[in-house]
């Protein structure tokens, strides 16, 4: 029965476990309801450790973060945002937009809300019309509504995950994470996209969405047509989908992580410790 | 401040707070009064989430160990809140059952 105890006592976050686990374990021990007890504290600990993850407290030196991780963020997404502005046939003022919208909605606790909002209506914007097809008994275009679905719920994993890490006040892997999200969650979803619509591909899946984003190039109708056969008539809507999302991920995620830390997220947890 | 912010600790810390009003108690000790007070023991996961949630805000504090036990008491910041809190319930119970007598 110990040995249940302790492994029920080890889901809660160490400094709890050490302040208060041995005062709960004498509680278990003297128990008339050991299941309804152990469960309760399964659930306490549970509760414990997400806000715990939410509000952790971390030193000062890793809620800073380092000026060359942050250059060198900066200079990769600049890198992806030059060609998609300046070259890409997707109209620019959807990058702006996007970029725009993600500055707006991050904040330097995280944010989420605001995001989880765009998100949500870039997801009905896109896909709504096509379930309203599915519905209809059409299912021409199950691809585009998987392969919609599978980019944003990828997007709102990453930002969760960005916000997450900016209120446990771990920028750097925040950073790194927004900025290896960003540039990795189109490429998939535009692979997941190719593979699902059933033609062959001319050439490798998990290039798609870089070649057709090739300076110059675009999303042209050649461009598509030259990749695999259906690319264009199933991709004509996502460049701009895609791109905005990019965009925005690009602007949210660098404005939540690279801004001073948050005064709630640090004080809350230094205070009550 | 406010109990409400406890989230799904406020009610626990509150029974918490009223088991202490007469004295320091162990966590064993103020299961048993709450189980006696509202008819519900509440487990040790949920009292210990209410403990640690008051301890952390300066409403209780403990006192040295006995064995494993460790007893706690209000602060004064506490005795403060549980006042208001008690207050601000029995405002609202008046209302309450004036309207009933009144239906």
């Amino acid at each position: 029965m110990r040995r249940l105890h302790a492994a029920v006592l080890a889901l809660y976050p160490r400094e709890v476990r050490e302040r208060y686990g041995e005062e709960i374990a004498a509680l278990l021990e003297q128990s008339g309801t050991p299941v309804r007890d152990l469960a309760d504290v399964a659930w306490a600990a549970l509760t414990d450790r997400v806000e715990r993850l939410m509000t952790v407290d971390m030193p000062a030196a890793l809620r800073r973060t380092p000026r060359g991780l942050t250059v060198t963020a900066v200079t990769v997404l600049t890198c992806v945002a030059v060609p998609l502005l300046g070259f890409s046939a997707v109209p620019s003022a959807i990058v702006l937009v996007g970029l725009a919208a993600g500055l707006l909605c991050a904040t330097r606790d995280g944010g989420f809300r605001s995001a989880a909002v765009v998100v949500g209506v870039v997801l009905g914007l896109f896909t709504l019309p096509h379930l309203v097809q599915l519905l209809g008994g059409s299912t021409e275009r199950v691809a585009e509504v998987a392969g919609t679905a599978a980019f944003v719920a990828a997007a709102a994993a990453l930002a969760v995950s960005v916000v997450v890490l900016v209120r446990r006040n771990r920028r750097p892997a925040a950073l790194t994470a927004a900025v290896l999200g960003s540039l990795t969650v189109p490429p998939l979803a535009s692979t997941m996209l190719v593979l699902l619509s059933g033609a062959e591909p001319a050439g490798n899946p998990w290039l798609a969405y870089w070649v057709s984003m090739l300076p110059y190039r675009g999303w042209s109708e050649e461009g598509g047509a030259e990749f695999v056969g259906v690319l264009f008539d199933a991709l004509v809507w996502y460049p701009a989908l895609y791109t905005f999302c990019l965009s925005f991920l690009m602007a949210f995620c660098l404005r939540a992580t690279t801004g001073r830390p948050a005064r709630t997220a640090v004080s809350s947890g230094a205070g009550r410790r | 401040m406010s109990l409400s912010e406890l989230g799904r600790f406020s009610e626990p810390g509150l029974l918490v707070l009223i088991s202490l009003a007469d004295g320091p108690k162990h966590g064993y000790a103020v299961q048993e009064d709450i189980g006696v007070l509202t008819g519900s023991r509440p487990g040790p996961g949920t009292l210990y989430g209410a403990i640690r949630r008051l301890e952390e805000r300066g409403l209780i504090e403990a006192l040295a160990p006995e064995d494993r036990r460790k007893p706690y008491r209000l602060t004064a910041v506490g005795r403060r809140t549980l006042q208001a809190e008690l207050e601000r319930a029995r405002a609202v119970a008046t209302v309450g059952l004036r309207r009933l007598a009144v239906t």
